[in-house]
């Protein structure tokens, strides 16, 4: 009992519930609690109403976006795709500086986590475990879409 | 939404947006705390998120800094303050003796000077030199006391600036996020890329400058000590916040450490040991403290910082100088993402395929 009340009063359980979120996410697989952590620090948390749009096609892209609740649809000319909650995207915007390729909007009300990516080559740069280790899974992911 | 209520809506944020402007413009004189406590907790907040990493709640965090650093503040206090007035009333007592020093220094030096060039006879050389130094000297050391009183207010030191550095040092990160969060969501990367960056340019480098600063400061007054030269603490510490200026600072401990050293051993082994000791402060600083603290560098060329510097002078006085870089640095972040996005922008429409 005295337990509980010391871990509700003393412990962050949003960033406890952050972590639990990214270690699902198959970007951050392979990752320590404390890589985690760190990363869950930098994390931007945005909502979105209903068919609100994230980003548009040719906009600039500087953010990787992690879907933790809500529908998010992604369109390209008429092909499109929806991503449920755990999910991620515009993953290429960590690695070069380029523009949005397709449309998104949410499709229910939605809530992001927007990770900005100077701040993440930042850590990189202090923490080079990590930036190996989601470097690594980065270029696994772009090997299985080929 | 129609066009004619977009527009009324947006004339209200502005007519709102100056109202707060003259509102804070007409309690500009109880903004100062606020604006220190702000720089402060700023300073602070990357120590919050190192111990936010040991998954403990923010009030927590906040809580275990305070008293950290109240405890140290007030233990260096009551290291410091006795020392310091101690030093304060020794500079008033021996200034008179320094003052004879320089006058008959001076006498001797214009003799030599006016035998060699008989032209300068018509100027009263002396007089002009002794009078510019006595007025600046005494109007220097004077002021000392009351510029620290102005600055601060007891209350504002004491009660005020601790507190609010306190509570927004809890909750600053959750208003600022939703301010970004007020935007609408199609500019919001550039907000983020904006608010980011100048926050990752400036940061790095005040946090860094200040870290220098303190090393060099504190490294003077042990070594000046050691030495055995008076007024140790006032010097290293005019020497720590000189060295916020770029190229310029580390000069003005050294410059003032050698005035007071050869006044009181007057030896040539002095002025050499203690250029050596600065010479050796400024090398441990440049290859170990620097390169540590400072990671990246600001990439301005130094024609650029010394132009920044001296605008920023000629516009806000001291803290101009300290705060000319940083900002310089912003602009030209801020420029050079305008420039990127208007690039990335044109690009695509240059190789579109025809159709």
């Amino acid at each position: 009992m005295l337990k509980r009340l010391l871990y509700f009063l003393f412990v962050d359980d949003v960033l406890k519930k952050d972590i639990v979120l990214l270690k699902k996410i198959s970007l951050f697989s392979g990752l320590s609690k404390r890589s985690l952590i760190k990363i869950a620090l930098l994390i931007f948390k945005k909502k979105y109403v209903q068919y609100e749009k994230i980003y548009e096609e040719n906009k600039e892209a500087n953010v990787l976006y992690i879907l933790k609740d809500g529908q998010v649809r992604l369109t390209e000319k008429k092909s499109s795709k929806i991503l449920e909650s755990g999910d991620f995207f515009e993953e290429i915007s960590l690695i070069e500086n380029c523009t949005h390729k397709h449309d998104a909007s949410a499709l229910k009300d939605s809530e992001l986590y927007l990770i900005y990516r100077t701040k993440l080559l930042d850590l990189f740069e202090s923490d080079n475990k990590i930036g190996l280790e989601i470097m690594k899974n980065l270029a696994s992911i772009f090997a299985k879409k080929l | 939404m129609t066009e004619s209520l977009k527009n009324r809506l947006l004339l209200l944020l502005i007519l709102a947006f100056i109202a707060t402007c003259l509102f804070l413009y007409l309690s500009r004189a109880i903004l100062t705390p606020f604006i220190v406590a702000a720089f402060i907790s700023y300073l602070l907040s990357p120590l919050v998120v190192k111990l936010e990493s040991y998954c403990l709640r923010r009030w927590v965090c906040v809580t275990i800094i305070a008293v950290v650093l109240i405890s140290a503040l007030i233990g260096l206090l009551f290291i410091l303050i006795p020392l310091l007035i101690s030093e304060y009333d020794k500079l008033q007592e021996s200034f008179p003796q320094y003052y004879e020093y320089i006058s008959n220094y001076l006498i001797i030096f214009k003799n030599k000077l006016e035998n060699s060039l008989p032209i300068l006879k018509r100027y009263d050389l002396y007089n002009m030199i002794l009078i510019k130094i006595k007025g600046f000297v005494i109007l220097g050391t004077q002021k000392i006391p009351d510029y620290l009183v102005n600055i601060f207010s007891v209350f504002s030191a004491t009660v005020l600036v601790p507190m609010l550095v306190l509570f927004m040092l809890f909750g600053a990160n959750k208003s600022i996020n939703s301010l970004i969060s007020i935007f609408p969501s199609k500019h919001i990367e550039t907000i983020l890329s904006v608010v980011y960056e100048i926050d990752m340019v400036f940061g790095r480098f005040i946090r860094g400058q200040l870290i220098e600063a303190s090393f060099v400061g504190i490294m003077s007054i042990i070594c000046l000590s050691i030495i055995g030269i008076n007024f140790a603490l006032i010097i290293g510490t005019i020497a720590g916040i000189a060295n916020l200026i770029p190229y310029l600072g580390p000069f003005v401990g050294l410059f003032i450490a050698l005035l007071v050293g050869t006044f009181q051993f007057h030896t040539v082994g002095i002025v050499i040991k203690i250029i050596v000791t600065y010479a050796i402060i400024q090398f441990l600083d440049n290859n170990f403290v620097q390169p540590l603290v400072v990671g990246r560098n600001v990439n301005l060329g130094p024609v650029t910082m010394v132009f920044a510097m001296l605008s920023g002078a000629q516009i806000f006085g001291f803290l101009g100088i300290v705060f000319a870089v940083p900002v310089a640095a912003i602009i030209k972040t801020i420029f050079i993402m305008i420039v990127q996005k208007y690039k990335l922008m044109s690009a695509p429409m240059l190789n579109m395929p025809k159709e």
